[in-house]
């Protein structure tokens, strides 16, 4: 396999495995705060309106960045803040929900409010990787609608696939917290990944992956 | 146009029926005649599809879902009337209890019978339940004959968030907040058990409902949970239908059989019961405080418990 290839290849996987986390952070949330607001349709309402909202500042944040110029070390970066605040989950989530929780802020503002604390931040970074990706891997304009569609659907399939697996099956295998640390440490894995490819990119020209 | 409207008309009444055939199926009692149940309010609130049912003997039937079981049955205007068989083994608890409840909890009202029963035997109590839903307090109210007094309270709140904001203590507290179909994790977990047991006064006791019409990976979690939590616990199976009621006393030492039942003998003097009490706990006692079973206890960080209710259970070994 050419290194082209192989670069393109590792950028659908890191659409893929990103698009799995995402979600399964929204799976693994509603157990994060369900005992300190239960998970009622407000919590779901909550938790999933921040997470298109984050989503949504991502979009728009990672298209700023991308026109500036996007690199296999810039992506690295952009993966390492989800990674670290990600992991951090497990020590500081529940510590957060209990102060939240001491503020009776009600039974919609109180989930709401957690989750816009809790989830906003890592979940910008994450979306700001699609369109970042988009123009990593689309130099020719002639295809960009192609490559965009090809990495938000494998981007989407992954989340599928995030929500499936944390749902049906983390949830019974390794517990919240666990999950949780596993999550952050397959973004973790992408940023070494995405360092690799920057290492492989090094040797190439800027020419599109997809016109191998 | 007519005649495709009037056939639409059939078509949905045809299938009303075939809906209600298929209820009939469920609630019909095991060797009993098929019931006649009339809809008498059907609406969709926060967190289910609450529907209210009648039957020829006014026996009213509330149903938060088409294909489940009923969450409760009541006579209304008659609070004696317990139909479901885990409702009576609850009040066992009041044979566990050394002293009249002065203060009782019920996390989930469903449809007010268990609480309009404790306002009739214990009419001294002071009783507060918590409901989440407020749409089933409502239908409660206005079809299930659930009367609330000065002394009988609801608060419209999740049971956990509810005993998290109060420090009030109870005699004697309630949980049946599950139903068939899905369990809120949160409402199973050691931490959960933790804070009911903070909100116990000394010699208080839980009666918890705990449903499990086999033997399955949950159930005995619940039970391996409620061990971690409470130095003793009784489980009463209910009249074999598939209910359990497992009762749980924060402090070390055992309620003997023939105790429990000596103390619903002086219940049932002390007042008019609608059934025996004390046959019903000779019946069902049986400790399980010290029962060895193999199965994680449930925390915040792990209960996959609608998972663990399709992992089947081997019976135990005799």
């Amino acid at each position: 396999m050419n290194r082209r290839k192989l670069l393109g290849l590792a950028v659908y996987l890191i659409a893929f495995a990103s698009g799995a986390v995402v979600m399964a952070v929204e799976i693994l949330g509603s157990r994060v705060l369900a005992p300190f607001f239960g998970n009622s349709i407000f919590v779901w309402g909550s938790l999933i309106s921040v997470f298109m909202l984050g989503l949504a500042a991502g979009y728009y944040l990672g298209g700023v960045l991308a026109e500036r110029g996007a690199s296999f070390a810039g992506l690295a970066l952009l993966l390492l803040a989800p990674a670290l605040l990600v992991s951090l989950y497990p020590f500081v989530a529940w510590p957060l929900c209990d102060w939240l929780f001491e503020l009776d802020l009600g039974e919609r503002l109180g989930p709401l409010t957690a989750s816009l604390v809790l989830f906003t931040l890592p979940t910008i970074f994450q979306g700001a990787i699609s369109p970042y990706l988009v123009q990593l891997m689309v130099k020719d304009l002639g295809r960009v609608g192609r490559g965009a569609g090809n990495l938000y659907a494998v981007s989407t399939l992954g989340s599928i696939f995030g929500t499936l697996g944390a749902s049906f099956f983390l949830i019974l295998w390794l517990g919240t917290k666990a999950s949780l640390l596993l999550m952050g440490l397959i973004l973790g894995l992408l940023v070494i990944l995405a360092g690799l490819c920057h290492r492989l990119e090094a040797g190439l020209g800027p020419e599109d992956p997809l016109k191998t | 146009m007519r005649s495709s409207w009037a056939r639409a008309r059939l078509l949905a009444g045809g299938l009303l029926v075939l809906g209600l055939g298929f209820l009939l199926d469920l609630i019909t009692p095991s060797g009993g005649g098929a019931v006649q149940l009339r809809l008498l309010h059907q609406t969709d609130s926060l967190y289910h599809h609450v529907m209210v049912m009648e039957d020829a003997q006014g026996l009213r039937y509330l149903s938060f879902n088409r294909t489940m079981g009923h969450q409760s049955v009541v006579k209304p205007g008659h609070p004696e009337h317990l139909t479901f068989a885990y409702t009576k083994s609850g009040f066992a608890a009041l044979a566990f209890l050394d002293r009249p409840p002065a203060k009782a909890l019920f996390v989930g009202l469903g449809g007010g019978s268990m609480p309009m029963y404790l306002r009739l035997v214990e009419p001294q109590s002071a009783i507060d339940i918590v409901e989440i839903d407020p749409e089933v307090t409502r239908v409660a109210e206005k079809y299930l004959g659930f009367r609330p007094d000065p002394a009988m309270k609801v608060f419209t709140q999740d049971g956990r968030i509810f005993l998290k904001r109060n420090p009030q203590r109870y005699d004697l507290i309630f949980l049946d907040a599950y139903n068939d179909q899905a369990v809120p994790f949160h409402l199973t977990t050691r931490e959960f058990l933790e804070l009911v047991k903070s909100r116990l006064n000394p010699g208080g006791v839980v009666a918890s409902n705990i449903w499990s019409a086999d033997l399955n990976r949950f159930f005995t979690a619940q039970i391996k949970t409620y061990q971690a939590v409470f130095p003793q616990l009784y489980l009463l199976r209910a009249g074999g239908g598939g209910n359990y009621i497992f009762l749980a006393l924060a402090e070390p030492g055992k309620v003997e059989a023939g105790a429990a039942a000596a103390r619903a003998r002086a219940l049932a003097r002390e007042r008019p019961w609608s059934f025996d009490l004390a046959e019903l706990v000779e019946a069902e006692y049986d400790d399980y405080s010290q029962q060895q079973v193999e199965a994680p206890v449930l925390s915040d960080d792990y209960a996959p418990v609608n998972l663990m209710r399709h992992q089947k259970e081997k019976p135990p070994q005799p």
